[in-house]
């Protein structure tokens, strides 16, 4: 078996690092009532979350529904399977059932179309404690998102990961350098699983390892795109650097955003300069590439943009902080404020019977003036979100607020309503029970039973004899 | 190793119990015959299956464990004639079972019986209410139910000694009572569950052929259901997981 299952943690207690994450689990584990709300577990890969959820179902007794992402996960398949699964108690007498829905981050494919949606719905209606599982909390779909309270997961300090691969040195008898275990530990960035199935591979038909025996392991790391930037600006060597550009996954053209974006940090004017001339000269490349369609064009800017930018920085190589192109996030930031305008115009549209382009160009200050007057009772009626708030008020704050105290109050109205309906219930129970209990006293004589056999033999005649001849007539 | 014979009847009947609920399950066999016990996917039901040898024209067995994909020879079931034999027979290997069928020679690839789940440990309930009643009016009565709602109760009454099938929709309602010499109690006590109807109709084509079915219910606890088919020589539970009602 390999390392990686074997060693995996059984309880919550054995969870490395991580410890807030594990105490809000134990906390929402003990509390849960069919009204709590799904945790949504994130994090890298290889850091325990899916051990945590196994331990905490092995904790608590509970038993455990797995849907990974090597199930087909069509909208169908997830409706019978989750949906149903958590709307039933446990077939086997557990207390409770959990539902571990793993990789949500992944159910854009083509397979999985509906899931989100399906996963959605299933969350709302759900009567057993729900554990989703992701390991980038911004991969998972909005209405996912929403309904679930966040359990964020840390990579595990190298200390850590250190200690307990000694311990499973000590385990599986094999002796092990410090040096060893430290390589280990370093290369693999706090991912338990990684440095596991490393000491397991480097570790298989040795009964000792040194350093010496972990980079068979390392051979097929890829260079991040940190490396690559880094690189260039700290002046490797021209063949390492295309190396790391090789080993790379990204594209070009990403790839010339991120290094671009480093360049204003360079301290010498000309030198800029030139390192600009070198990136706009790589950028014609990448024009020519698509407009010709002739890849093999991709790799004269790739080295115009690595090895000329680096050459332009001979001798006055420097470690900078490297950033994500800035051009990404305001777009990204653009994109999300167009979106948000334009479902305020959508949503406004339809309240005042207006054309969504006339509400963006000409009534929307004067809808803020409605709005400021009460924002709370605007932010109701056209049900609106703080962003569409921030839009309308110009004052985050204000928007905020006035959210909330929506919010309150639908909650308020829920219970009432919930308790309303349940003390009705509760009333025609008792008067149920009271018909029937006068129906038994009736006939006072001591001919009771039979009396009472009589009563309800009577009614069902006539649905006994409707029911059967609906389904024939619907099904023969 | 297996070498057996079978009426096409009761191998059909032996396949639809099991792949009402599966698509693949763990078959034990030994001289004494065939059984398998496994759990649907979402853990909501659960069907044990056992045929006895004699249930077969011809049976010669050694204990092994086969790992079937239901759904295959589900699949192939529309060829098989109405008055066929079947016969199977395990290949040395143990990989390969071929199935023989008026003139047809079918062989199905395996599965490792490693991948299947583990053989589920029947639980141990406590149903008060036991009875029996018609396969095929309990049958019509889920498929009436279906029209209406895609939940049922099930519930039986102590005083009255009937037994109550409700479906309940967002507009309509059907109910269906049982009692006199339709219901023929073994114990009769105070008993209500909710249940999907989704897994009842897939139970209950295979329930629909019994001549009687024993259910045995709780409150808010697990149904059972169990009838014999291929003349009393092969028996069939089914268990299924209620609802959790809504308030």
């Amino acid at each position: 078996m390999d390392w990686a299952e074997k060693y995996r943690p059984m309880h919550l207690a054995d969870i490395l690092g991580n410890g807030s994450a594990v105490r809000q689990i134990v906390d929402w584990a003990k509390t849960w009532t069919p009204d709590s709300r799904p945790l949504l577990f994130t994090g890298k890969p290889g850091i325990g979350k899916t051990s945590a959820a196994l331990a905490l179902a092995r904790d608590m007794g509970w038993e455990v529904l797995e849907l990974n992402a090597s199930d087909a996960r069509t909208k169908a398949i997830i409706e019978r399977v989750a949906g149903n699964s958590s709307t039933t108690t446990s077939l086997f007498g557990a207390g409770r059932k959990l539902i571990i829905i793993d990789e949500v981050d992944n159910l854009e494919g083509n397979a999985d179309r509906g899931g989100a949606r399906a996963i959605a719905d299933i969350l709302k209606e759900a009567k057993q404690p729900i554990v989703l599982i992701a390991n980038d909390a911004y991969g998972v779909s909005d209405s996912i998102r929403r309904l679930c309270d966040p359990v964020p997961f840390r990579a595990i300090g190298v200390s850590t990961l250190q200690k307990r691969m000694k311990e499973i040195c000590r385990l599986e008898d094999i002796a092990c350098g410090e040096d060893a275990l430290s390589a280990i530990a370093e290369s693999s960035a706090g991912d338990m699983r990684t440095a596991v199935n490393m000491l397991f591979g480097s570790s298989t038909g040795k009964t000792s390892i040194s350093a010496g025996d972990i980079n068979t392991a390392q051979k097929d790391e890829r260079a991040t795109i940190f490396d690559l930037v880094g690189g260039v600006f700290a002046g490797a060597p021209d063949r390492e650097l295309q190396k790391l550009s090789f080993e790379c996954d990204e594209k070009p053209d990403s790839v010339m955003q991120w290094i671009e974006e480093s360049i204003p940090l360079m301290h010498d004017p000309k030198r800029r300069i030139r390192a600009y001339g070198r990136i706009s000269r790589a950028d014609v490349y990448l024009g020519r590439t698509m407009r010709r369609q002739y890849f093999t064009l991709w790799r004269y800017a790739t080295s115009m943009m690595t090895l000329g930018v680096a050459s332009e920085n001979a001798g006055a190589g420097f470690r900078t902080r490297i950033m994500p192109p800035s051009r990404w996030k305001r777009m990204s930031t653009a994109k999300k404020q167009k979106t948000v305008r334009r479902t305020l115009a959508a949503s406004l549209a339809e309240g005042y019977s207006i054309p969504e382009s006339q509400i963006q160009s000409q009534y929307l200050d004067l809808l803020s003036r409605f709005a400021e007057k009460d924002p709370a009772a605007f932010c109701e009626r056209h049900n609106l979100d703080v962003d569409q708030m921030t839009i309308i008020l110009h004052d985050k704050a204000a928007a905020a607020a006035a959210v909330k105290t929506v919010q309150q109050a639908a909650k308020e109205r829920d219970m009432k309503v919930k308790k309303m309906a349940a003390s009705k219930k509760a009333e025609m129970r008792k008067l149920e029970e009271q018909l029937e209990a006068l129906r038994m006293q009736e006939p006072p004589v001591p001919e009771t039973p039979p009396a009472a056999e009589e009563l309800p033999l009577e009614e069902p005649p006539d649905e006994k004899k409707l029911a059967p001849k609906q389904a024939t007539l619907d099904f023969f | 190793m297996l070498k057996a014979t079978i009426e096409a009847d009761i191998f059909r009947e032996t396949i639809d119990a099991v792949s009402a609920l599966v698509n693949e399950c763990r078959l034990h066999v030994d001289e004494k015959g065939i059984r398998t016990i496994t759990v649907d996917t979402s853990n909501v039901a659960m069907v044990s299956l056992e045929l006895s040898a004699s249930a077969f024209l011809t049976f010669a067995a050694e204990p092994c464990e086969i790992g079937l994909d239901i759904e295959k020879i589900r699949s192939m079931m529309s060829m098989i004639g109405k008055t066929d034999i079947v016969s199977l027979e395990l290949d040395d290997s143990g990989k390969k079972l071929k199935i023989s069928f008026g003139g047809y020679e079918y062989s199905i690839t395996l599965l490792d019986t490693k991948t299947i789940r583990k053989d589920p440990n029947a639980p141990n309930l406590n149903l008060p209410a036991t009875f029996e009643v018609p396969g095929a009016m309990f049958y019509d009565a889920i498929k009436a139910s279906g029209m209406v709602s895609d939940k049922i109760s099930l519930a039986v009454s102590a005083d009255t000694c009937v037994f109550t099938m409700n479906a309940e929709g967002d507009s309509d309602r059907i109910k269906r009572e049982l009692a006199g010499d339709d219901v023929h109690y073994i114990t009769c006590a105070d008993a209500r569950s909710l249940f999907s109807l989704d897994y009842l109709k897939d139970m209950g084509k295979s329930i629909g052929r019994a001549e009687k079915v024993q259910i045995r219910l709780g409150t808010d606890h697990p149904v059972q259901f169990s009838f014999v088919y291929a003349g009393g020589k092969g028996s069939v539970g089914y268990l299924l997981a209620p609802r959790i009602e809504a308030d």
